[in-house]
């Protein structure tokens, strides 16, 4: 049996006013009053309550009936009954009026089955297409997706410049005799000193065996030429002044040397330091850094290696600095600077009002 | 509204949204753009949206749509009118329910959609009013006639069953 408190009377009392308590659980309310009056004061005024609207339900079946127009105005009543809009008494009423006049409750019939039902089996299918992720997950797959796809151009890149590194053959062949105009001349300075050391160990070098090579390699060269060096002549801006005759001679020395290399190394004479200042002039012709193919342009000054790589490095600082130029919208200039306590030149250029940024969202 | 109260609302919602156009216009992919326009819209709009009235902004959205969606193919009737057009006899309507879709075809557009935003949401007269831009007293109006004129098919159907 449930124990009565000061927090669960209200349920006592409710049945307690139905009619509907069990005769233990009347002798349980009854003590429990006895023991608190000031809720049995609380109870009476619910009894009273019960008491007005049975007073009410006694009033419909009276003859006040006749003061509510439900002949006149059937159809209102009927779908107000259903809509829920009549107040307590009108609702009564109405039911009463209905049940004294069985003819009146086929026309509330009818309006009751107007009253719709949702099918359930209608559905809407694609729940999925309408369902989101979150935001930053988006972001970040974009994010993921934007860096590989970057990721995958500079793979793209270094696999053909290394293309371009490993097929000198395969540039563009205007390109290369733009970039190599100077180096066509610069063997002349290579030719002199080379031709000193070759004069300078003339006795231990056989000089029959030189002229054979020398007609030798005149041969080889022409096939050259055939291929490459030709092309070059036609492409220097100048060529009208430059015969092909010369052009060609200038080349027959680069290759002579390359086969007095060869020649040196069959009788064991050449010293090696000599041959190996030739190998290294060698080594530069055949370098090719792929700048061509992207449009970039220098011309090295005359003197040796360390001077053209300093020259290739700020014509590529000056190309870099110019294009940051462009997106700034500003004219920046590089600026040799020599500082006299080191003895270096250095390169600089200003900064000031530009500011680099990531946009982000 | 949070993520999860969005899709939350989708699978609570989505359904009803859906049958609700789909009554009101019979073209089940005019209906299914309509509910995704309106979900579209409420995403959009989602920070801003409490969570207790996301089901009114949906139905008022896909309404809205719907509406708009009428307009611009030139089949929007006069709301203010009751159709006038004469009950047909078909051998074919059998049970209740067939009826009551032939009985809620012949109402006016607006009637058809305050009846079923009635029926089948259980919204009140001002939700109802809130929806669809009208006064409560006239959604009131609009009911009362849309039964009366769905009562007087039924039980003219009924007589000749």
């Amino acid at each position: 049996m449930k124990v009565i408190t000061r927090n669960n009377y209200e349920e006592f009392f409710l049945d307690y006013i139905e009619g509907e308590i069990s005769a233990t659980d009347k002798v349980a309310l009854e003590s429990f009053l006895a023991e608190n009056p000031d809720l049995k004061k609380e109870l009476d005024e619910m009894m009273d309550m019960n008491i007005e609207c049975e007073g009410i339900t006694i009033s419909v079946e009276s003859d006040s009936l006749k003061d509510i127009p439900f002949q006149e105005n059937l159809d209102d009543f009927c779908i107000a009954k259903i809509e829920g809009d009549l107040d307590t008494y009108e609702n009564k009423a109405f039911d009463y009026y209905i049940a004294s006049n069985p003819n009146k409750q086929k026309e509330l019939s009818l309006y009751q089955k107007t009253k719709l039902e949702a099918d359930q089996s209608i559905i809407f299918k694609e729940k999925k297409s309408l369902r989101r992720r979150n935001k930053g997950l988006i972001l970040i797959r974009f994010a993921y997706t934007s860096l590989a796809a970057a990721a995958s151009i500079a793979l793209l890149f270094t696999i053909w410049t290394n293309e371009i590194k490993n097929k000198p053959s395969d540039l563009n062949i205007e390109q290369i005799s733009q970039n190599t105009r100077q180096t066509i001349a610069s063997p002349d300075s290579t030719k002199n000193k080379i031709q000193k050391n070759i004069s300078t160990e003339k006795d231990s070098v056989n000089t029959k065996a030189l002229e054979k090579q020398d007609k030798t390699s005149k041969t080889k060269i022409k096939g050259k030429i055939q291929h490459k060096s030709i092309i070059k002549t036609d492409a220097l801006p100048n060529r009208a002044a430059i015969s092909n005759k010369e052009s060609i001679d200038k080349i027959v020395v680069k290759q002579l040397l390359v086969d007095n290399k060869r020649l040196a190394i069959e009788n064991i004479n050449l010293p090696k330091a000599k041959l190996d200042g030739i190998n290294n002039i060698n080594t530069t012709y055949k370098e090719n850094t792929g700048l061509a193919s992207l449009g970039l342009t220098w011309k090295s000054s005359q003197g040796d290696d360390k001077n053209k790589e300093k020259s290739t490095l700020l014509k590529i600082a000056s190309y870099g600095v110019s294009q940051i130029g462009k997106f700034a919208g500003k004219k920046i200039n590089l600026e040799k600077k020599y500082d006299p306590k080191t003895d270096k030149t250095r390169v600089a250029f200003n900064t000031l009002g530009i500011g680099f940024s990531t946009p982000t969202k | 509204m949070k993520l999860e109260e969005y899709n939350t609302s989708v699978d609570q919602h989505s359904d009803g949204v859906f049958r609700f156009i789909l009554k009101n216009i019979k073209d089940e992919d005019k209906a299914r753009d309509i509910v995704q326009d309106s979900f579209e819209k409420m995403w959009r709009n989602v920070e801003n949206i409490n969570f207790l009235k996301v089901k009114s902004y949906l139905y008022t959205t896909a309404y809205r749509t719907m509406i708009d969606l009428i307009r611009k193919e030139k089949r929007k009737e006069d709301f203010n009118q009751v159709d006038v057009r004469e009950y047909s006899h078909s051998q074919h309507y059998t049970d209740l329910k067939e009826i009551l879709d032939q009985a809620l075809e012949r109402l006016s557009a607006i009637q058809r959609s305050v009846v079923l935003l009635r029926d089948y949401e259980g919204y009140n007269y001002q939700e109802i009013a809130e929806i669809t831009e009208l006064s409560e007293s006239q959604v009131k109006v609009y009911i009362y006639r849309a039964r009366k004129k769905m009562k007087e098919y039924i039980g003219h159907m009924e007589t000749v069953i």
